[in-house]
């Protein structure tokens, strides 16, 4: 791999050719007696042409320079902070908002190299709990 | 009867409805994901035993408070509060990082006034005419105004335009999940029901900005453990008037872009944001210092989208015509205060609608006065730590996707749009486009299948409109335009102008 | 954390408990904490305001306080599946609209059954919809704007959205009389309502038109519910029209099946008073929304029957899946 924009740019091409290969059955048309274009023909265009676009950008930048990777520490990083919301965000109709939502803030500050338990630890929770009892109280949003 | 509505105004609770209004939206509005629509349903139930100035003063005032809230924490931290608060943070928080947050935040709200006060005159003097022009865009006309904005935003956004082309694309295709605009048939839902609903804004908005801004910042953290990382000094940030004044052209065109698109139903304050920011780029003298901290890159966005509450209110107060939710929100308010609008309001409610409108006007003192206290405070976020500050943005993110509906498959869309949001940013894609293309695609997609309905699929129905002919013409103009200064750029350097990042 | 999770325990405790000794006492003391009503749309709407309305006066006749919930999304599918699938316990109730309880669900998967999964309280509203043209249109009535698309010109009827009751009732009526109707989906009763005054669109078939009908912007030709709509008289409904279609609209209350009849005629009879009572009529005129009285038993058979006409509509325009 060359870098990470030919990366996401492959990303974004492989998703948008998928989008095409799935648009005849996750998009069902119904011939209802109306003139004009049916639900299928905005979409394909739109695909269409994203899959032109993303080709172009990769072949215009075929030769110049890309941006690196990036260390892998930086991603284990994100990745930590980003497995760690997703837990959070699977246990949260069971365990409720607050102690899941102090989950992610606590793994997230210790991604970021906090390791005082003060602020890893409490300072989440606190922003956490005005957050649900703000949320709750003041702004009527039932929170799991 | 302006002076009679203005005796109206003389009353205490009006002054302490239009304080605590602007107060609460300011905070709110400063929070991601929650933003003017649900301030406003918030304090209705608040209202149902007030007076109906106080009343409407308040909801008011929450709108415009909420509204540039969301710039403060796109300023301070790049995280747009609101959708429209996007554009500000482009140059906002590149001055915010140089030390001028202050200045940032004083050039905001001057320009956010400036764009109010503008669009509230147009919609005392002109807002029957204004909302009979609005009945003339029909579906054919708001299609090709839609691709003239999208035009606007891939061609004078800044930056490489085929990126901002590809951008601008993945928006509209994020945009075709859920149910089909005309026929009702669900799209890329896998089954699913929750998907029906589509990919929303707001959640995408949070994930997008806030959530991905977390990641990167997680990316960019050089490996220390402890210790004081750096954090930018504050300068001063006086902003004299000369200054504002230097910008004046770019504020009246931007306050006349978000009047006008505001009268226009269903497109929103985020789109003509952009659409200022894209002109005022293009019309500067030194295009290249947008995107690096370009005071005007904040003050225009900031103008158009203050504006778009007075135009957004024309069509609403004169016809009874909401042109989105929150105006939506607000034609409920009015109703219940028994000022039903519509082609009434103004006849039979003259003095009460006047007498809004005023507040409207005057409540920019407590504006500035409220927002220039609240920036002494706020300023001082940015010297917060970023591990301290970034586990409390997740946490405020996972609130706000979730107050949207109050369902959780929107804080998954979140989580989802905050890690597609870090790999785009990481590879320098930008993401203004992509939101644009969120906003505008479902609609685009509907307006132009409309106008087939209506024209028996005969694509003559866009160039027997005026206006939409005129939009068309305009497209190919700046389509033109671009190719001929691509060229010229080339020639010389024989540097590829879409090749640079 | 936990004192959440003890919460649930303790809940989940009484409720069993409570479960295999007797459900005759509950529906005595009902209700013994707050109700809540789901709303199936954001808030702020006419929906979600007049049900905000409902739960406050209802709170001092049940003695425990209403809350009002908003799950917007899917057009009031997402909440009604949501409140099919909560607890009958009386405590989980829904204000919602026609096109969730008999529209939407005749004509695809929605994941609850109208009928099935429901017991009606009361309907308490339901803004008429009109048949409304621009003021200088030719068609003085609608037997003339109908006659006018079966002789050739296609007219154009504009709606709230796509597959809506107020479009089936339409299609209906081009079916049986062949006219040519070409359907054109807004997003909302708003834009459509701007659409016909801009002359975009023919026809348009929303609610909320008094105003703009009596200040002689838009001409209304008829009513798609099944009675006059008492602001026009005058104006019949389709069937008076003598075309053998109705689009009734209701705003009611419903419960999950399986909830004590005892507690069902216990919200009914308070809702009742509350819905009937001059106050809340007062507050609804300001609304522009009507107060219409039906019984749980009423309004359970009209989303049944209404239902069932869908269903065979849906069915013959190849749409049912």
């Amino acid at each position: 791999m060359r870098g990470i924009q030919t990366l996401t740019s492959s990303l974004l091409l492989v998703s948008a050719i998928a989008g095409l290969s799935l648009l005849e059955s996750q998009i069902q048309v119904f011939s209802f007696g109306d003139t004009g274009i049916d639900a299928r023909f905005f979409p394909r265009i739109v695909l269409g042409l994203l899959v032109l676009a993303v080709l172009i950008r990769l072949f215009v930048h075929r030769k110049t320079p890309d941006m690196p990777l990036g260390y892998v520490s930086s991603w284990l990083r994100v990745g930590l902070a980003a497995a760690a919301v997703t837990l959070g965000l699977f246990l949260m109709p069971s365990i409720g908002f607050l102690a899941s939502a102090a989950l992610s803030g606590f793994v997230t500050a210790l991604a970021f190299g906090e390791r005082r338990l003060m602020f890893s630890v409490g300072l989440p929770l606190a922003v956490a709990a005005i957050v649900s009892f703000g949320a709750r109280e003041g702004l009527n949003i039932p929170l799991p | 009867m302006l002076v009679d509505a203005f005796f109206a105004l003389l009353d205490i609770w009006v002054l302490v409805a239009a304080v605590s209004g602007i107060v609460a939206g300011i905070v709110i509005g400063a929070i991601p994901g929650l933003g003017p629509t649900m301030a406003i349903a918030l304090l209705i139930p608040v209202t149902f035993s007030m007076d109906p100035i106080p009343a409407i003063t308040l909801l008011l005032g929450v709108y415009q408070g909420a509204i540039f809230g969301g710039s403060i924490s796109a300023i301070l931290l790049n995280v747009p509060g609101t959708p429209s608060s996007a554009a500000t943070a482009i140059d906002g928080y590149a001055m915010a990082r140089a030390g001028q947050g202050g200045k940032a935040l004083r050039i905001a709200l001057f320009a956010s006034v400036f764009g109010n006060i503008f669009s509230c005159l147009v919609l005392m003097m002109l807002a029957q005419p204004l909302a009979s022009m609005a009945l003339n865009f029909g579906p054919a006309e708001m299609a090709t105004l839609m691709l003239f904005a999208l035009t606007v935003i891939i061609l004078f956004g800044g930056g490489a335009k085929l990126d901002a082309a590809i951008m601008v694309l993945v928006g509209i295709c994020a945009g075709i999940i859920g149910l089909d605009p005309i026929e009702g048939t669900p799209r890329f839902t896998f089954d699913n029901f929750s998907l029906e609903n589509g990919l929303q804004l707001i959640p995408v908005l949070v994930g997008l900005f806030a959530m991905s801004e977390v990641f990167l910042q997680l990316f960019n953290r050089p490996k220390v453990s402890a210790g004081t990382q750096e954090v930018p000094e504050l300068l001063p940030s006086k902003v004299g008037l000369i200054e504002m004044w230097r910008m004046k052209t770019s504020l009246f065109l931007s306050s006349v872009i978000g009047t006008f698109i505001g009268i226009l139903p269903g497109i929103g304050s985020t789109v003509p944001a952009f659409m200022s920011y894209s002109l005022a780029r293009s019309r500067s003298r030194e295009p290249s210092s947008f995107g690096k901290g370009a005071p005007e890159g904040v003050a225009a966005p900031e103008a158009a989208n203050n504006a778009v509450t007075g135009g957004a209110l024309i069509p609403t107060l004169a016809l009874g015509i909401p042109g989105d939710a929150v105006t939506a929100v607000i034609l409920g308010a009015f109703m219940l205060q028994g000022l039903a609008p519509g082609p009434f309001l103004f006849r039979d409610y003259g003095v009460e609608v006047y007498a809004i409108f005023e507040a409207l006007l005057l409540s920019s003192i407590p504006c500035i006065i409220f927002g220039l206290l609240l920036f002494r405070v706020a300023v001082h976020v940015i010297r917060i730590q970023p591990r301290h500050l970034f586990p409390a943005i997740t946490i405020l993110a996972l609130l706000g996707a979730f107050s949207v509906n109050n369902s959780m498959v929107d804080v998954w869309v979140m989580l989802g749009a905050g890690v597609v949001g870090f790999l785009l940013r990481r590879s320098g894609f930008p993401l203004p486009p992509l939101l644009i293309g969120l906003i505008l695609g479902k609609s685009l997609e509907q307006s132009l299948r409309q106008a087939l309905l209506t024209s028996g699929g005969s694509l003559e129905i866009f160039t027997a409109s005026p206006i939409a002919a005129g939009f068309l013409v305009i497209i190919a103009l700046c389509l033109i335009a671009a190719v001929v200064f691509h060229l010229k750029a080339r020639n010389p350097s024989e540097k590829s102008a879409t090749g640079d990042v | 954390m936990s004192v959440r999770l003890l919460k649930k325990l303790t809940a989940a405790l009484a409720v069993s408990v409570t479960a295999l000794t007797a459900t005759v006492a509950s529906a005595e003391e009902y209700p013994t904490r707050p109700v809540t009503i789901i709303v199936p749309y954001g808030a702020g709407g006419t929906t979600d305001i007049s049900a905000r309305k409902l739960a406050a006066m209802a709170e001092p006749l049940l003695g425990q306080p209403v809350v009002v919930e908003n799950r917007p999304g899917g057009s009031g599918t997402n909440a009604m599946r949501s409140v099919s699938a909560a607890k009958p316990d009386g405590y989980t109730l829904i204000a919602t609209t026609s096109s969730p309880l008999f529209v939407t669900p005749a004509l695809r998967p929605v994941g609850y059954d109208p009928v099935k999964d429901f017991v009606p309280v009361l309907n308490y509203s339901g803004p008429f919809h009109g048949v409304l043209v621009k003021a200088d249109s030719p068609y003085q009535n609608i037997d003339e704007l109908i006659g006018a698309a079966k002789s050739g010109s296609a007219l154009t009827y504009g709606t709230a959205g796509a597959m809506g009751g107020a479009h089936l009732a339409f299609t209906s009526v081009s079916r049986e009389t062949g006219a040519q109707l070409q359907h054109v989906p807004f997003d909302g009763a708003a834009a459509a309502t701007a659409a016909v005054l801009g002359g975009h669109v023919n026809i348009s078939l929303v609610p909320a038109y008094r105003d703009l009908v009596q200040d002689g912007q838009l001409r209304l030709l008829a009513v798609l519910d099944g009675t006059r709509d008492p602001d026009f008289p005058d104006v019949p409904t389709l069937k008076d029209a003598g075309y053998d279609v109705e689009f009734p609209s209701v705003v009611g209350v419903v419960a999950p099946a399986g909830t004590d009849p005892a507690i069902v005629s216990k919200l009914e009879q308070v809702f009742t008073q509350v819905a009937t009572s001059a106050e809340y009529k007062e507050f609804m005129a300001k609304l522009n929304q009507p107060v219409r009285i039906m019984t749980g038993e009423e309004l359970g058979e009209t989303i049944a029957r209404n239902l069932e006409v869908y269903r065979a509509l849906a069915k013959e325009m190849g749409q049912a899946k």
